[in-house]
């Protein structure tokens, strides 16, 4: 069963009681709340995700709850917590979607060493994989976002999860997160696209979710091999520019931005090796959106044609 | 193209080679360091407890410089690994 197959109050009184047992990517949730603005976001958010039953195996047992006294009066906050355990101080109520997903971010990144997890999109079309890195700014959500509403499978907008068994990377579609003028972006170029409510003033601007596809949702077990690795360089005015970047620098960004990197030590050092072994590394400058999808389409074409 | 995975002397040094660069793990400190490749071939003939005048050669072949500009770089470098903790500080 979906999440969109529950009927409103069943699914209210399921998040608020006993907790909603669902699969995100290769990660089976249960999620426990009575916060209005979360119970909203998994309805519009996470429609295609497949319940799970009551008995199933729980990786992550979450929830997100009003803190209580007199401040739940005053300026009502809310608290994430895994298994019992509250790894951030309390966010304001209108933030508390956004304290599930980072949350479940946090939760992955730090209880899920069966994978090296890099932080970045990736994104698949004709069973090549495109992984895009990006530190803040570099505009890998927008791009990431734009790619799925051009025909790119989406694997996840934050997180590549390359497996420590068996070298592939593993897909877990979930809503992207989109911030300040990317999201007025994305709502231009993909009218079609679904969006969460805005939480605003958050830590990382103003942020709004967009909704995975249901194709995207439906292939999540679909393993790949990625073939591209860019890193997305958005620069105001900028003249477009696709820039060779070499295994060495590639494997370096790539160690900085892999979470569990030192955990995994010598096997991480070699499933990066292996992974940028079978990789084209790019450096990728561009000024706008349009320009960007045309960088990418260019980049991935060029290899498809080898 | 695809890099050289080189196992070496010491346990605790993976590398990987690609074209003109290495990429060295460090697995007691953690860190990894990116050298140029003719840098980190020094490194795993130190791994492998060579002479100085092992080095000196590489360096004369692989980096087309002097006698004595490889005995300075030999000793540069050296200094550098031992700094970074690559190699142990009693090597000589």
């Amino acid at each position: 069963m979906l999440i969109s197959d529950i009927r409103h109050k069943t699914l209210k009184q399921q998040l608020s009681n006993q907790g909603l047992p669902f699969r995100v990517g290769p990660f089976n949730v249960s999620l426990k709340t009575a916060v209005p603005t979360v119970l909203r976001h998994i309805e519009t958010l996470y429609p295609h995700s497949e319940t799970l039953d009551n008995n199933a195996f729980i990786d992550f047992y979450v929830a997100v709850n009003q803190v209580a006294g007199l401040r739940h009066w005053l300026k009502p906050q809310v608290v994430f917590s895994f298994d019992g355990y509250k790894p951030f101080k309390p966010l304001p109520l209108e933030q508390a979607s956004a304290a599930f997903e980072w949350g479940l971010n946090w939760c992955i990144a730090s209880a899920s060493h069966q994978y090296l997890i890099i932080h970045s999109a990736v994104v698949e079309k004709n069973g090549q994989g495109l992984i895009l890195p990006g530190s803040p700014g570099s505009g890998k959500s927008t791009l990431c976002a734009a790619l799925v509403h051009r025909g790119w499978r989406l694997l996840s907008d934050e997180m590549v999860l390359l497996s420590v068994a068996d070298g592939m990377i593993y897909p877990i579609p979930r809503p992207v997160s989109l911030k300040n003028q990317s999201i007025e972006i994305i709502k231009e170029f993909a009218q079609e696209a679904i969006f969460g409510e805005r939480v605003e003033g958050t830590t990382k601007g103003d942020i709004e979710h967009m909704c995975a596809s249901q194709d995207s949702i439906q292939r999540l077990s679909i393993a790949i091999n990625a073939r591209h690795l860019v890193f997305p360089h958005y620069q105001s005015g900028c003249k477009t520019e696709v820039v060779p970047l070499s295994k060495g620098k590639a494997a370096m960004n790539l160690i900085e931005n892999a979470f569990n990197f030192n955990i995994l030590g010598a096997v991480g050092f070699n499933m990066i090796s292996d992974l940028v072994n079978s990789l084209e590394c790019y450096d990728f400058f561009y000024p706008n959106l349009h320009q960007a999808l045309d960088g990418i389409e260019l980049i991935t074409s060029a290899k498809q044609q080898d | 193209m695809v890099g050289r995975c080189q196992k070496n002397s010491s346990p605790s040094l993976l590398f990987q080679f690609w074209g003109e660069e290495c990429v060295v793990y460090n697995a007691l400190s953690g860190d990894t360091h990116l050298l140029p490749a003719p840098h980190g071939e020094i490194l795993q003939l130190i791994t492998q407890d060579v002479r100085e005048e092992a080095l000196i050669d590489h360096l004369i072949t692989g980096c087309a410089v002097s006698h004595g500009e490889a005995v300075e770089l030999s000793r540069s470098l050296v200094k550098n690994y031992k700094k970074l903790g690559l190699i142990d500080p009693l090597w000589n």
